[in-house]
């Protein structure tokens, strides 16, 4: 178990490398990565001191392996606009995109397995199509469209729940609920789906015959057995909530790390975007190396080695 | 018999939405009311027809006094090219890639899984927006950025189904027999991942266009001037609270296409892969 987790963290600090590669080849893709770290308007003498400055004057691999020092040191740059290590910047504001990506989690699971077991047990009937017509319109429609929906509608017009910012926890309603709407569909899809390939088991049937009930062999036999590949698609949906903060907090104007990102876009602040990209990689590694870990737990049939 | 019956359902709506979409694209300049780009000081921030504006701009007008109904039409066309676009590219790629990884394996194989894995490790849009940060805005730089996060899906069912075809007898014969590493693909293998690689296709164009709209109306797509559905929204940011149609309205167009496009896409995993069907 514990050299299951050694091995597996090794590999993700290969990827990890593999992402600090990525995100500095990005700057060389527009062939003038100097324009990317220098601030608007610089004279042509703080432009070349600049590219001193961060070794653009050095030979790419020299300056590639500058980089991957500096960034083990926990050094990814100094922010452009702040002025600031963009690592630190990027992690003051990942609490607050934490917390919102917990509440979406917590909406997804509280949703979509309850209405995904419903669909799987009235499968074929009025309740089956409308749950999965709802997951199809969770799907389909587009972040930023559901959030104003929500704002105009619960904050605007109602004025039950803020809109703005994260002054309270229950400023992370509206945004959680828009961040989750995606995920909830898929997680509904998959339990359902798993649901039924379970059903026709032969120890399901089994369980029948020896008379037990539905709540019985639906929820102790079925129910168990259908989770395990949720927990791999609740697992992908971490990377599918980081990546949907993007525009959540954008809309909401929340102040979270992914609205960071997107100003620090806006602005040309690169530093910034790659601590974030950093930052969330890392994230997501942790979470599939917790969800194989779970998976280990859950499933007898697996062994980690 | 039920479950038929839906399948039914799901195509007649499915593909109800996308035609009327793709009407709308190929007729846009017959079926606009207004030069989308046509601006009035005069009009601005028109509410639609419903809400108490005037026929002469049915959906309302955006802050520029552009006629929003025109620029949905028009938007459509963009909206619809880049996902189309960036699918064909993403699906060409991941499908070359998938093919080598999957049938050549070894050390080319841990390669391309291995870029893989480090795709898988960064969300799509996380991707996509340091790419754009670092490309800049455009519309062929969004195409490059949507191909660029969209081909692993491609690659992974690709080099998957390759694998399963490749220790065939009528691999191995056909191999036998002499015939060329590239025509064993094209022959033997590559039928056998077309349905799989449709039903993705096809929801994938659903994807894009969400991606797409994200991206623009974040301000990081397309240039204000090029009406797309995410631009379109985006130009009502400010407005949101009090002339809401601009933001809400060219998001419903997504939506609703979207919800075809996927609707499509289950009616063909349906059709085509019958050991999914419940």
């Amino acid at each position: 178990m514990v050299q299951f987790v050694l091995r597996r963290l090794a590999q993700g600090a290969l990827v990890l490398a593999g992402v600090l590669t990525v995100v500095f080849f990005l700057t060389r893709l527009s062939g003038e990565p100097l324009a990317l770290f220098v601030p608007v308007g610089a004279s042509s003498a703080d432009v070349e001191r600049i590219r001193h400055e961060l070794g653009f004057d050095r030979p790419l691999l020299v300056q590639l392996a500058n980089f991957w020092r500096d960034a083990l040191r926990g050094d990814l740059g100094t922010s452009v606009r702040f002025s600031e290590p963009a690592l630190g910047l990027v992690l003051e504001r990942l609490p607050a995109t934490l917390h919102l990506t917990a509440v979406a989690m917590g909406i997804v699971v509280l949703i979509g397995i309850p209405f995904g077991i419903l669909a799987a047990v009235k499968r074929n009937t009025a309740v089956d199509s409308l749950v999965m017509a709802l997951a199809m319109v969770g799907q389909s429609m587009p972040t930023f469209w559901l959030g104003v929906i929500l704002i105009l509608v619960f904050g605007v017009a109602l004025g039950w729940l803020p809109v703005f910012g994260y002054t309270s926890p229950a400023a992370l309603v509206l945004p959680g609920v828009t961040l989750g709407a995606y995920s909830i569909g898929i997680v509904a899809r998959t339990v359902r789906s798993s649901m039924l390939e379970v059903i026709r088991q032969d120890f399901v049937r089994t369980a029948r015959a020896k008379g037990l009930g539905d709540v019985r062999v639906f929820g102790k036999h079925a129910l168990r057995n259908a989770l395990i590949p949720t927990v791999t698609i609740l697992g992908l949906q971490v990377g599918a909530l980081l990546g949907g903060a993007i525009v959540t907090e954008f809309v909401f104007s929340f102040p979270g790390m992914a609205r960071l990102a997107t100003q620090a876009v806006l602005n040309r602040d690169y530093p910034v975007v790659q601590a974030f990209v950093f930052v969330t990689s890392i994230g997501v590694l942790l979470v599939n190396l917790i969800v194989d870990v779970v998976y280990a737990a859950i499933d007898p049939r697996i062994t980690l080695g | 018999m039920r479950r038929r019956h839906f399948t039914q359902r799901t195509f007649v709506i499915g593909f109800g939405l996308v035609l009327i979409v793709a009407a709308m694209a190929l007729l846009a300049p017959w079926v606009a009311p207004h030069d989308p780009a046509a601006q009035s000081t005069k009009a601005r921030l028109l509410p639609p027809v419903l809400l108490g504006g005037t026929l002469e701009h049915p959906l309302g007008t955006d802050p520029l006094g552009r006629d929003l109904l025109s620029r949905i039409i028009y938007g459509s066309r963009i909206s619809i090219l880049l996902g189309l676009a960036s699918v064909l590219g993403a699906g060409t790629i991941g499908l070359i890639l998938g093919a080598v990884a999957g049938y050549v394996g070894g050390k080319v194989d841990a390669v391309i899984m291995r870029l893989v894995d480090l795709q898988m490790a960064i969300p799509f849009l996380v991707l996509a927006l340091a790419v754009l940060a670092a490309l800049g805005p455009g519309l062929t730089n969004l195409v490059l950025v949507l191909v660029i996060t969209g081909w692993v899906v491609y690659a992974r069912v690709m080099r998957a189904q390759v694998m399963a075809v490749k220790g065939r007898e009528y691999v191995a014969a056909a191999r036998a027999l002499g015939v060329p590493h590239w025509r064993i693909l094209l022959k033997h293998v590559l039928p056998a991942a077309i349905p799989p690689l449709t039903v993705i296709s096809t929801v994938q164009v659903g994807t894009m266009i969400l991606t797409e709209a994200s991206l623009s109306f974040l301000g990081l797509g397309v240039p204000p001037s090029i009406p797309t559905w995410g631009s379109i929204a985006a130009d009502g940011r400010a407005y949101m609270t009090t002339a809401w149609w601009v933001t809400t309205l060219p998001g419903l167009a997504i939506f609703l296409t979207v919800m075809g496009v996927n609707f499509l896409g289950d009616w063909l995993r349906d059709l085509l892969d019958p050991t999914l069907r419940q």
